[in-house]
């Protein structure tokens, strides 16, 4: 009798029933009131009787020093618990990977054992010697990949009950007040004090900052993070997972602060703006929390830089789609006008749409990073030579100083970076590519640069700007992109039009737009849409032979109106389209007839 | 009965409003940690995250009201701290940076 | 592209109409097909939310973005390639045009003005979408600032 062994269906093995992202759900809660508690207790312990003046009687009849002493103990109880939870996170993030494949593997030998068992059927007793052996060898390599993965999931149950075993440990050993004051005492309690004043020293250097970070224990960090949340979080060089962390836990301390503050009628107008700017990043990760990065089973989203008080009030904020550290494409765009904090819903949804689509290339894992942590001034796009922001002093000053932001944050990326170095591509839309063009002139240091709805760059050339290839979507019926000086003139107030052909940059296909006039600032705010996202994508994923292209402005093809010639032809257009509501419109926009 | 403490004023006033702020913190932090999220965990590990609340919601809660109570015991009218008599001097002392552990009270019997 | 035009009340008032005619569309989805195609594959609901935002920016809104998301466990026994042919055919069932496919693992599909993607990396995450439903700026700006609400799986 001829036997051919078919195993058995692998059966489903354990859920990973804690999953990375409610484990960090809860490290974030576990975080932020530890950061509060650490507030507290270190200003109570400024005020305090220093340990060595002051008799021990004296220093117990202190009531804010016995106040301080004792919330010490809650502190070291929390640190405990907070470095815990981040173990537990880290090892249900390997745990959540492994899985994955293991399941994957195991409903594939499943099916193949279906499959075989069908063969084996219908081969029947007529079937030859030779195809009995074949189907013998595919049942014994069938055998052999069960026994495989039965093994390894048995190893990973193992890991996964340990994990928990562990996390449970922790917690149990200070449970109790008793057990925080021996925490608090303990003689290999960390110090933090010290790693606060070489973190100090460190910053302003990514990669020696990556390198020290990296060389902490992580209970070392996790006191660090609960510490100074805000200037972990925000440090360029610390890894985008740790400052996702550390911003995470600022953000809700922040938030029960200020709610607190609120219900007692106690916020001032600051803390009231950035209390709100803070809501509207809260929002925003809410928005996202349920969507996860299949590579690891952590939130997608990461906050790389949260100042919700900064930039005069509009506040300051980083967001990107996937890990950037461990990405092979990073991108990082930077908005321009009117941006500011309240404004980061519908710019972090074109960034999820050019995340997707550069995924979509199929080149390689992707982050894509909105990046907000200048301050881009306020007003009209088309006249920004009259916005008050900038109070009459020269236009480029905040793009300047913008830039130089954006080449510090570039090289944090460069210096948390792991592996293989990352395809880095920086996108700068309208004010934003000409803050863009000074972090370029600043040294930033991007693989491509992509240039949308420029007002001008800070160079006459793409090569006097930067090493890195330069892209540019102008759609010539975006009238801010008409403000560069080019071939046609232009006002020129903040630089050259990257559009043109002398200029030097590779212009890819975005379409010109409508000419509506009611559609003009449609055309500036629709580059993620389209050819136009379509190209950005290629250029992220590196597939630049993908990218279809159109004639520079001045080259043969590349004809186009100048801005007045723009504004007059559109007004017809609309009226010759029949628009009842242009007339209306116009009146709205009248600021248009003071360019003319 | 004119009991005094010799401290700055702006010393006082910034004791009971850093006292006030500190109830306010600790008040969002015991509140945070009572409703951490423990959506999702297996039963053994929400078991332990709930022994290791329960005792820290419970001091960090008691540490915001005592905060508020030394915010309330420095009470401020116009430029000036109302002190009933000399314990609660003392008491008001103990809550002011260390520096000022040895300020004199004037009044006392 | 989705598109409305007008300025007027009555205009505002049909924006509005249009945009939330479309997002009901998207929860009968919700409700009909991906139900259909969860219990086929044997995947459990995890989370989801429903969301909008603007267009453009805040001086051009030009319209609103509509963004129902799902996320499931991966199918309990079916092998992803299987998973991923059943979704297909449920999909062309119910009246959908399957695209082709940018990269491994994912299924897209359109119909009319809405666009279904499922990406089956290890858990299967769900985008429902439509491009920019233009519509005027206040109305944009009415719908674009709505919180983010989950999304309510009814399991049965």
């Amino acid at each position: 009798m001829t036997v051919i062994l078919v195993p058995a269906h692998v059966p489903a093995f354990r859920t990973l029933e804690s999953t990375p992202a409610r484990a960090l759900t809860f490290a974030t809660d576990l975080r932020a009131v530890t950061v509060g508690v650490k507030d507290v207790q270190g200003w109570a312990e400024g005020i305090a009787a220093p340990a060595w003046q002051g008799d021990t009687a004296a220093a117990h009849d202190h009531a804010a020093t016995r106040f301080a002493r004792r919330l010490d103990n809650a502190e070291a109880a929390l640190d405990r618990a907070v470095t815990a939870a981040d173990r537990f996170e880290a090892r249900l993030t390997i745990l959540s990977s492994l899985r994955l494949r293991l399941e994957e593997e195991r409903r594939a030998v499943n099916g193949d054992a279906t499959t075989l068992r069908a063969d084996v059927t219908a081969s029947g007793s007529a079937a030859t010697e030779a195809e009995i052996a074949v189907l013998q060898r595919r049942g014994e390599r069938l055998m052999t990949r069960a026994t495989t993965v039965i093994a390894e999931i048995e190893e990973w149950v193992r890991r996964y009950d340990d994990t928990e075993a562990d996390f449970i440990a922790a917690l149990a050993g200070v449970d109790t007040l008793v057990e925080g004051r021996l925490a608090a005492e303990d003689p290999g309690r960390v110090d933090v004090g010290p790693l606060v004043e070489r973190f100090d020293s460190l910053r302003g250097d990514p990669e020696r900052l990556n390198a020290w970070w990296l060389s902490l224990t992580r209970a070392q960090r996790a006191a660090l993070s609960t510490e100074i949340p805000h200037r972990v979080g925000n440090a360029n060089g610390i890894p985008a997972r740790d400052r996702d962390e550390a911003n995470r836990a600022a953000l809700t301390s922040d938030l029960d602060y200020w709610a607190q503050r609120d219900g007692d009628s106690q916020l001032s107008g600051e803390e009231r703006s950035a209390a709100e700017n803070a809501a509207h990043i809260q929002e925003q990760i809410d928005e996202y929390r349920a969507e996860l990065d299949p590579l690891t089973g952590r939130e997608l989203l990461h906050l790389l830089v949260y100042a919700p008080g900064s930039h005069s009030g509009d506040g300051a904020v980083a967001i990107a789609f996937g890990d950037p550290d461990k990405a092979d494409h990073v991108s990082v765009n930077v908005p321009g006008l009117t941006s500011e904090t309240s404004s980061t819903d519908g710019n972090l949804d074109k960034t999820h749409d050019l995340h997707r689509a550069a995924l979509d290339e199929d080149n390689g894992s992707v982050s894509s990073i909105y990046w907000l942590d200048y301050d881009a001034p306020s007003g009209n796009p088309i006249k920004p030579w009259e916005i008050p922001d900038l109070g009459g002093v020269a236009l480029t000053v905040k793009a300047d100083a913008g830039g130089e932001r954006f080449a510090d944050f570039i090289d944090g990326l460069r210096g948390s970076d792991e592996g293989d170095r990352a395809h880095l591509t920086a996108i700068g839309h309208s004010y934003g590519s000409t803050a863009v063009g000074h972090g370029l002139q600043d040294g930033a240091e991007v693989d491509d640069a992509i240039l949308i709805g420029s007002p001008g760059q800070p160079e006459s050339t793409a090569a006097s700007l930067t090493d890195a290839d330069v892209w540019v979507g102008s759609k010539d019926h975006d009238p801010v992109s008409l403000l560069g000086s080019g071939d046609r003139g232009g006002v020129g107030a903040l630089g050259h039009d990257p559009a043109a052909d002398d200029f030097g940059g590779v212009r890819f296909e975005t379409g010109d737009g409508s000419l509506r006039i009611e559609d003009l600032l449609g055309n500036h705010t629709s580059y993620f849409e389209d050819e136009s996202l379509d190209n950005m994508a290629h250029v992220v994923a590196d597939n630049d032979h993908l990218v279809t292209e159109q004639p520079h402005r001045g080259e043969d093809g590349g004809g186009h109106l100048t801005l007045s010639e723009l504004l007059a032809a559109s007004t017809g257009a609309s009226v010759l389209d029949g628009v009842g509501t242009a007339g209306e419109w116009l009146w709205e926009h009248s600021v248009l007839g003071g360019i003319l | 009965m004119a009991v005094t403490l010799d401290v700055p004023f702006e010393v006082l006033r910034t004791a009971k409003i850093k006292w006030d702020e500190a109830a306010d913190e600790l008040d969002g932090n015991w509140r945070r940690l009572h409703k951490s999220s423990i959506a999702g965990f297996s039963a053994e590990v929400t078991a332990a995250v709930e022994a290791f609340r329960e005792p820290w919601v419970d001091e960090i809660k008691v540490a915001g009201e005592r905060a508020q109570a030394h915010s309330d015991e420095i009470v401020l009218f116009g430029q000036r701290v109302w002190l009933a008599d000399a314990d609660q001097a003392e008491r008001v002392r103990a809550l002011l940076p260390w520096a000022h552990s040895d300020a004199g009270i004037a009044g006392q019997p | 592209m989705v598109v409305l035009a007008g300025c007027s009340a009555g205009g505002d008032t049909e924006d509005r109409s249009r945009f939330e005619a479309l997002e009901q569309e998207a929860l009968d989805v919700v409700d009909g097909v991906l139900h259909d195609i969860a219990g086929e594959t044997d995947m459990a609901f995890e989370a989801g939310t429903r969301a909008t935002s603007i267009c453009g920016e805040s001086y051009a809104p030009r319209g609103v973005k509509l963004r129902v998301f799902a996320r499931f466990a991966a199918p309990a026994e079916m092998a992803t390639d299987d998973a991923m042919a059943a979704t297909g055919e449920a999909l062309t069932g119910d009246g959908w045009e399957l695209d082709p496919q940018p990269r491994e693992r994912i299924v897209l599909a359109t119909r009319e003005d809405l666009e279904i993607r499922f990406d089956f990396a290890g858990v299967v995450q769900v985008h429902i979408t439509a491009g920019c439903i233009e519509t005027s700026d206040g109305v944009a700006r009415e719908i674009g600032d709505r919180p983010t609400k989950d999304l309510d799986w009814a399991d049965g």
